[in-house]
């Protein structure tokens, strides 16, 4: 975290709203990419930081080391996010057949096996789909998955390692 | 490139450029307290983004509406009689004046089972036309649709049976909760209540168990517009305090618990050997020398453990079966233990598993199986 962010957040923390907002323009598009990639709608990801910013605003008296923000919010985004895939949505559903291949400037070939992979993650759990996106996505490490889904590190080795395990017979299933 | 990599690659090309509502900032700011950080309402923003207006058009313009089989029928009893629903094992009573529209509509994990009220429902299912730069050939798009005049109330009955996976309700875990929503009991179970802010149009929402069903909810959805809020509000506060489940749920006694964990035990050892380590008498401990944890894959070397098992009834009629393997240290590992849990029925039957508490480093890491 750079200095000026642990300021913000300081700042934050002892009630400046002003701070709390450029934190939030800071912040906005990095946790929407995150919550985006567990609940793969635009609006969902998008009220799902809206929510993970309030709860943080809310909660942020609680974050007695500043060093650790990056962290706890990250946590609170993936529990906005997973919550949000538990709410009542007014379109709960979208199913979408995809090309065999996009013209562009990828060969074709890499393309429509990415399609073919991106369609299997769509497909699966919520759950599996935030722990495979922090470590695939955020690239983030597993003790620092397993303090973004709030479980020990066993547990987050286990879930990893089932969901790679459902992700491959996905793509068989795609396949 | 194996799989894990690919997905990598592919989540960071269609991920790392995307980027919310110019507004998304601006519209979280307006909603913080200048007073501090403290507890605020939750305001839904508008789910038309620019991101999606594309979409929306195109769904307005091409697309094909396909009404689900509705299947309306009017009830004419009189003003104060009740009728009695019963269905998918939810039970309740409603305002027999109320209209029921059958809806049946069945989504990936979540079913619509009913509209009920004075106003009306509609589920549907769109087809979605691609705009040229989609990458998909075709789609449909599910849905409801309540329709809420001035004086109406609409209750939407909804069963969730997952993914996600969010475990049984706990009222002891109040990290589980989001903004507004608090634990209520709806039938002698763990439920979830929440209240909506928009003041026009009150919504009410509750998450009810399923019993004998871990990740499985029913969702009872209200909206209401006024005039007559209060006796609106009062009918449909009557119909969830009238919910029964049909079958009832199943009552556990603790002094069964060594019998059912006899019979789960050996049927989860039938169809995986792994929990063969665990003994089959509550309280009592087991040693062995294992080569694959529950739900893993073989352990890289064997490793010596000490298996215990306990057992306890859980709310929702399901026993709850804690197998926690611990070891020692050695040249090649710290000490530690892991636990799994694995639900029962009533029967003893082995359902859900999940990972419970795990050490900081799991010792001779499995082996990736390709």
């Amino acid at each position: 975290m750079t200095a000026i962010a642990g300021q913000l957040v300081l700042d934050a923390r002892s009630g400046d709203a002003a701070a709390f907002a450029s934190l939030v323009h800071a912040e906005a598009p990095a946790a929407y990419r995150l919550a985006l990639s567990i609940v793969r709608s635009p609006a969902e990801a998008e009220d799902a930081v809206q929510e993970a910013f309030l709860r943080a605003w809310r909660d942020l008296g609680s974050l007695r080391d500043i060093e650790l923000w990056p962290a706890w919010f990250r946590r609170i985004t993936v529990r906005a996010a997973l919550d949000q895939t538990r709410r009542r949505n007014r379109v709960r559903e979208v199913d979408l057949d995809l090309a065999a291949e996009v013209p562009g400037l990828e060969p074709a070939v890499h393309q429509a096996d990415r399609l073919e992979l991106i369609a299997a993650f769509d497909r699966m759990a919520p759950d599996d789909r935030a722990i495979l996106a922090l470590r695939f996505f955020a690239d983030l490490e597993l003790p620092d998955v397993a303090a973004a889904l709030g479980i020990p590190l066993g547990t987050a080795k286990s879930r990893l390692h089932r969901a790679v395990g459902r992700l491959r017979a996905q793509m068989r299933q795609e396949s | 490139m194996n799989p894990e990599d690919r997905l990598s690659e592919a989540l960071h090309a269609t991920l790392d450029t995307a980027q919310p509502s110019p507004d998304l900032a601006d519209l979280i700011v307006e909603r913080v307290s200048p007073a501090g950080p403290r507890s605020v309402p939750f305001h839904r923003m508008p789910r038309l983004r620019p991101g999606f207006v594309a979409l929306v058009a195109v769904l307005l313009i091409a697309v094909a509406m396909v009404p689900v089989a509705i299947n309306l029928r009017s009830q004419t009893d009189s003003v104060g009689s009740l009728a009695h629903f019963d269905r998918d094992g939810l039970a309740f009573d409603y305002p027999a004046s109320w209209r029921t529209s059958v809806s049946g509509l069945d989504e990936h994990y979540i079913s619509i089972l009913d509209f009920l009220g004075t106003g009306s429902g509609l589920a549907t299912c769109n087809t979605i036309t691609p705009g040229p730069s989609d990458n998909f050939i075709s789609g449909t798009e599910c849905g409801d649709t309540l329709t809420v005049d001035p004086g109406q109330v609409v209750v939407e009955l909804l069963r969730s049976d997952g993914p996600p996976r969010p475990g049984p309700i706990d009222p002891n875990d109040p990290s589980a909760l989001s903004i507004g929503q608090k634990y209520v009991t709806v039938g002698g179970l763990p439920a979830i209540f929440a209240e909506g802010t928009d003041s026009t149009t009150p919504t009410l929402d509750w998450t009810l168990s399923v019993p004998e069903q871990l990740i499985s909810r029913y969702l009872i959805h209200v909206e209401m517009k006024g005039p007559g809020l209060d006796q609106m509000r009062a009918q449909v506060e009557a119909l969830v305090a009238s919910v029964s489940y049909d079958p009832p749920v199943p009552v556990l006694k603790p002094a069964d618990g060594p019998r059912i964990a006899a019979i789960g035990l050996t049927k989860a050892t039938a169809n995986d050997s792994s929990f063969a380590c665990f003994p089959k008498v509550p309280g009592a401990t087991a040693t062995a020398t294992i080569t694959q944890f529950p739900m893993y894959s073989t352990l890289s070397k064997p490793l010596p453990v000490t298996c215990t098992t306990e057992i306890q009834p859980f709310s929702i009629g399901l026993w709850k079966m804690t197998l926690t393997e611990s070891w020692t240290a050695a040249s090649d590992r710290s000490a530690g233990s892991l636990t799994t849990t694995l639900w029962l029925d009533h029967t003893g039957s082995p359902g859900e598993e999940d990972g419970g508490p795990g050490p900081s480093e799991m010792p001779y890491w499995p082996v990736q199986s390709s």
